[in-house]
């Protein structure tokens, strides 16, 4: 309890931190505002367009950190196996091409509303995670019995090795203003929607991973195999099925919001795990995956809009960066629990 | 087809053409055979015979997603217990929690609990346990189930001879309650004195279905092992 709780406040602090910093908002206009020079009123007046993409900017990384935190426990548990998250499998790449395939074959949209018509970005998004998961599905039914554990990988790199020479084809007839745009997209940057876009995201991202989480009992009793979860009341297939749509959800609406973000799904969890063994209450566990995916998250986005200003790298660099001291920490309390 | 003799009405568990397929071969071919209440029936066959598809296929875990095609009639009960082999273990939960996540207590489980012993393991996580100390807790967790039926797949293995006594005593219980058993052992001849059938199996077929207390099909027995004994390196006897 206690450490959710703390990680809860620590990321309330990041939020402010991440509200009052970055190029959009010079930190001396905010200091016109502690000193009450012009009042509050006249400040968000001033400013109401960026204060709505900075609230939405912020809400929109923190929903997506948790919904990839969220996604990447729940397939690791699923198919148990510590590679599996929406990143490594393809889902993401496979739903960033359906987009960009979407956005060639209808330039109309990409010139005049590049992520405005949101809705039919998502639905692409969405064919295109189950496009991916479909095959990966066939491929892993095969695999897993030559290769074992690491079939998951080898599927994953198969499926992203493959949708990046879609992209590939994307790229080479897109303008050089529309490729750096959609380059940072795909390597994971979050959008600069408006509040309406972001009503429509958010819980298409939070309401699948509360879905996930109740689904934590279950999963559970499945982690100790299929017969065991079907001998001790959990109907595996169905829960499977319903598992692989809110996954699909996820991805989609992730994609869409950021593009395709790497590492938070695979190694929060990880980082989690060890972590929270200690919690007596299990309810807990899943919670504090999502909050510690937000706040993984947030520190990248931060880290993106500070570092190299006025420049913006995409947020999915931060989050390769961060994920090497991560793995150390992962490996290293490996070590430990082995010794 | 009533191969064990026993009016059909008397029956908790009947199995009647029971065929199993899947990967293009036969894994079991045409079993027929009825348990009446309180019967513990042994299943005994070399390596590959076909006992675990059988008990998999009386719990319905025979998934036609999985590839498999089953025909014939199963008539069970609604409930089983079943305990398979080889479970995966999902090293970050502690005995306790394991017991918190798939008992739903009672008295059947306090009685398991001391049964097997389990007090000494409640703290300990998964990971650290022996592979003897896992199966006793699996057997906890599955014999606390109060299912009419009791599927076992091997549940000696990694057992010491005294908890293997246990085990016996517990499956006898459940049989005087009038549950049926049904369990592949790993040393079939140690259960000669709470058997009431034996089945042996051979290439996925029912080669004999014995029944009636007192009687070890010693000379079956030894025919189903021995048979080929040039490839099995250990026969039982």
């Amino acid at each position: 309890m206690k450490s959710v709780l703390f990680l809860a406040l620590l990321l309330c602090l990041f939020l402010l931190l991440s509200f009052v910093s970055g190029p959009a908002t010079p930190f001396s206009a905010w200091l016109n505002v502690v000193t009450l020079k012009g009042g509050l009123s006249g400040f968000i007046s001033d400013h109401s367009s960026i204060l709505e993409l900075r609230v939405v900017h912020i809400l929109l990384s923190c929903a997506v950190g948790f919904a990839l935190a969220t996604a990447g426990r729940t397939m690791q548990q699923l198919l148990q196996n510590p590679l599996a998250d929406p990143h490594v499998t393809g889902l993401s790449a496979g739903s960033t091409s359906a987009v960009l395939l979407t956005l060639l074959f209808f330039p109309l949209l990409a010139q005049r509303l590049l992520f405005g018509w949101l809705p039919v970005l998502w639905v692409s998004a969405f064919i295109g995670a189950a496009g991916a998961l479909s095959i990966l599905n066939s491929l892993l039914f095969r695999l897993v019995r030559v290769w074992g554990a690491p079939a998951l990988a080898l599927a994953g790199l198969f499926l992203n090795a493959s949708f990046s020479a879609l992209l590939m084809v994307v790229f080479a007839r897109l303008s050089p203003a529309g490729l750096t745009e959609v380059q940072s997209w795909t390597l994971g940057a979050i959008q600069p929607y408006g509040l309406n876009q972001a009503l429509f995201l958010l819980p298409m991202l939070f309401i699948p991973s509360f879905y996930l989480m109740a689904c934590e009992r279950q999963l559970l009793l499945a982690s100790f195999g299929q017969d065991f979860a079907l001998t001790n009341g959990v109907n595996f297939i169905q829960l499977r099925g319903r598992i692989l749509l809110c996954l699909m959800f996820l991805a989609s609406a992730a994609v869409c919001a950021a593009g395709s973000i790497g590492f938070v799904g695979l190694l929060v969890p990880h980082l989690t795990r060890r972590w929270m063994l200690r919690c007596e209450r299990p309810a807990l566990r899943p919670i504090f995956n999502g909050l510690a995916g937000s706040f993984v998250l947030l520190c990248a986005d931060l880290l993106s809009r500070t570092l190299t200003q006025p420049a913006e790298l995409p947020v999915g660099v931060y989050t390769a960066l961060l994920s090497f001291p991560f793995l150390v920490m992962v490996l290293l309390r490996h070590q430990k629990g082995a010794a | 087809m009533n191969k064990c003799g026993i009016a059909m009405d008397d029956c908790v568990l009947t199995v009647s053409s029971l065929n199993a397929w899947r990967s293009g071969r036969w894994l079991l071919r045409d079993i027929s055979c009825d348990f009446p209440s309180g019967s513990v029936a042994v299943l005994a066959g070399r390596n590959g015979s076909g006992k675990t598809t059988f008990l998999r296929s009386l719990a319905s875990l025979l998934l036609s997603s999985d590839g498999w095609r089953v025909t014939g009639v199963v008539r069970s009960a609604q409930r089983v217990a079943y305990l398979g082999q080889n479970l995966p273990l999902n090293e970050d939960m502690t005995v306790s929690e394991f017991f918190r996540l798939t008992s739903s207590g009672g008295d059947e489980w306090i009685q398991m609990h001391s049964r097997f012993a389990i007090g000494e393991l409640a703290s300990l996580q998964l990971s650290q346990l022996s592979g003897g100390q896992w199966q006793r807790i699996r057997l906890a967790q599955c014999l606390s189930n109060p299912a009419p039926l009791v599927l076992l797949d091997e549940p000696d293995s990694f057992l010491d001879r005294p908890w293997r006594g246990v085990l016996l005593d517990c499956l006898s219980q459940r049989a005087a309650r009038g549950d049926v058993v049904v369990v592949a052992l790993h040393r079939p001849e140690e259960a000669k004195s709470i058997a009431t059938h034996w089945l042996g199996f051979e290439s996925g077929s029912l080669m004999f279905c014995e029944s009636g207390r007192d009687v070890y099909p010693n000379e079956l027995l030894g025919r189903l092992f021995l048979v080929k004994r040039l490839d099995s390196p250990e026969p039982v006897d």
